[in-house]
């Protein structure tokens, strides 16, 4: 019986060495598998990284002498379905680029993301196009996809536009990110590329805020992570469009959607959305984003809203929130010269208004960037159908300050 | 590298996933096995990576759903089905309880930390992977000698990590994914159940049924 069994056995390709091998030749095959394989591991991570500095904000002009102030909605009618999470970038040649998602589960259509442009001086912005779809972008990633949210956006001196957004295959613990670039300013897009962020799945990774640049040309994802636990993160990303490292920005259930604005080339502060309502949180980076101190109340109100920071040219911080702690009925506009401390609350874009039946009307996802002319340019969700278009100057907040 | 090759390994990987579980339980249905496992086998994978669903082949279902596959599961993949299919063990009992420890413990500690049940997140370690190439490392030596296969299979994907053949740039993501980590959760989990209720007598390690031509000489 023994020997039958032993009979049937094969010789096995052999990962073990045979005989007397097991001395010398085990010792050098165990040599060449630690020399080529592990320490050229060791030698690509082991350089000491320098330490890490946010870009100086690209020049940006006066903005103007005179106040400047104008409202419209990028598309002329509203949508049927429900519009969401639009966001902004300035492009080199002075075009504004807008990208939005519409739609959501359950509704009608599909769940895609739009794109529009706004030429330098232009009156209208131009009609909108598709940039993706959930069909899309699941057969450009090869992975089952059922929406899309999220999508922010950056371009690169060279004209470059890196767009991130959220795919998800059923409720947002599911998300993960993907990316597109286009090199002519938002017409056409490469297919989606995805990022692996979470080890479990590479799922729950979200993207909402603007985009950080760092001095060594890397691009800082403000992200969150969504299923357990409810945490900010800040993901690196290499000119080539790799993650390089994440970091933490806090842990808990709370804070999510981290914007952050950069206060020089090693500090700057996040405003985040706060998951159980009440006030906007805030923490705080001195060594350009590698640590974070603990998420802390600001003064502003937050009713589990998105909460958008920029840095105005005389170092002042300008935050657009909804002004109150329970609804999203009202937009404003806020003021800090102390890094964010006390704010000082300047204008509001949407106050209080309600349905003739009492329910809030919903302002809510602002987005806001400066130009390079220096005009300060703010979109957001306007009754959950149309996106709202506002520019101003410095010159307005001055006034608006007095 | 490109990511053709990492196209190409994270759709292979399910269609290997599918092939090692349609050729599982095909083994224990059918007597005369070795070529209807090898015709199952061959089916199953090319369901998974020919047949389109919603303008995606099959396989990208499971991988939008739990991530690409690790080299270390595309490697016990790779030798649960030359085990099945050739009669040709690559990795013997020892390899296999051992990787699967590993993963087990791997998931068990690092996942949870990895949602957020401290601050902590073992995960950030394996973008700048210095202090984890070097707990490889020793694994490798230590499993040198008695589980130079286990051994192999680490080695084999902090090498994948150098060619970065995945579309991950984290050394985690090429030794340990999510269904590793479950399976081999399920597999400790039942073995320390059955041992614990064998009488004590049959507690004993299991003999080796298939001997190494070496040892037997």
């Amino acid at each position: 019986m023994l020997a039958s069994t032993i009979t049937t056995v094969k010789a096995r390709p052999s990962l073990r060495l045979p005989g007397a091998s097991r001395g010398r030749l085990g010792y050098l095959l165990l040599a060449a598998v630690l020399g080529a394989v592990f320490l050229p591991a060791l030698l690509a991570a082991w350089p000491a990284e320098p330490p890490r500095r946010f870009a100086a904000p690209a020049p940006v002009a006066d903005g103007g002498v005179s106040a400047v102030y104008q409202e419209r909605f990028i598309e002329p009618s509203p949508a049927m379905a429900t519009l969401h999470t639009p966001a902004l970038v300035a492009l080199p040649g002075g075009d504004l680029l807008a990208v939005w998602k519409v739609g959501e589960s359950g509704e009608r259509g599909p769940i895609a993301l739009r794109a529009a442009t706004l030429a330098p001086g232009a009156a209208a912005w131009s009609g909108s196009r598709l940039l993706t779809s959930s069909h899309k972008s699941q057969r450009e990633l090869g992975r089952v996809v059922r929406t899309l949210a999220n999508p922010v956006a950056l371009a690169e001196p060279d004209g470059t536009v890196r767009l991130f957004y959220v795919t998800a295959w059923a409720k947002w613990s599911t998300s993960a990110l993907a990316t597109k670039t286009s090199r002519d300013a938002g017409r056409t897009w490469s297919a989606a590329r995805r990022i692996v962020a979470h080890p479990v799945g590479n799922l729950a990774t979200m993207v909402k805020m603007a985009p950080v640049r760092f001095a060594d040309g890397t691009v800082g994802l403000p992200g969150y992570h969504e299923f357990f636990g409810v945490f900010p993160q800040l993901l690196r990303i290499s000119p080539e469009g790799a993650l390089l490292d994440k970091a933490r920005m806090g842990a808990g259930q709370t804070a999510l959607q981290p914007s952050i604005v950069p206060l020089d080339d090693r500090r700057a502060v996040a405003l985040l959305r706060n998951a159980l309502k009440g006030r906007v949180l805030l923490t705080r980076t001195r060594d350009g984003g590698i640590t974070w101190d603990p998420v802390q109340p600001s003064a502003l109100p937050n009713p589990n809203a998105p909460v958008m920071g920029l840095r105005l040219r005389d170092g002042a911080i300008l935050a657009v929130f909804n002004n109150s702690p329970v609804s999203r009925d009202a937009l404003s506009l806020a003021v800090s010269r102390d890094g964010g401390g006390r704010w000082h609350v300047l204008h509001s874009f949407e106050s209080g208004e309600r349905t003739p039946d009492g329910v809030p009307v919903n302002f809510s996802y602002p987005y806001v960037v400066q130009a390079g002319d220096g005009v300060i340019h703010l979109v957001y969700v306007w009754r959950q159908h149309r996106v709202k278009h506002v520019a101003f100057n410095e010159v307005w907040l001055s006034e608006r300050a007095r | 590298m490109s990511a053709a090759v990492a196209e190409v390994l994270g759709l292979g990987g399910y269609a290997l996933a599918l092939a090692a579980g349609a050729a599982a339980l095909c083994a224990s249905l059918v007597t005369r096995r070795r070529r209807w496992l090898i015709a199952v086998a061959l089916g199953a994978a090319a369901l998974g990576v020919a047949v389109p669903v919603g303008g995606i082949p099959l396989a990208g279902y499971p991988r939008g759903m739990s991530g690409d596959l690790s080299i270390t599961t595309l490697a016990l993949l790779t030798a649960a089905l030359s085990a099945m299919l050739a009669g040709r063990p690559l990795l013997e009992r020892p390899e296999w309880r051992g990787l699967c420890e590993l993963a087990a413990a791997c998931g068990v500690v690092g996942y949870p930390l990895t949602l957020g049940l401290t601050v902590l997140d073992p995960y950030e370690l394996g973008y700048r992977p210095c202090g984890l190439v070097l707990v490889v490392a020793g694994l490798v030596v230590a499993w040198w000698w008695r589980r130079r296969g286990a051994a192999l299979v680490l080695a084999s994907g902090v090498a994948a990590f150098d060619l970065r053949l995945l579309e991950s740039s984290n050394l985690w993501d090429y030794l340990l994914d999510m269904p590793l980590a479950l399976c081999s959760v399920g597999i400790v989990a039942a073995r320390a159940v059955t041992w614990r209720r064998a009488p004590i007598a049959l507690r004993a390690p299991a003999p080796a049924t298939r001997r190494s031509p070496e040892r037997q000489s």
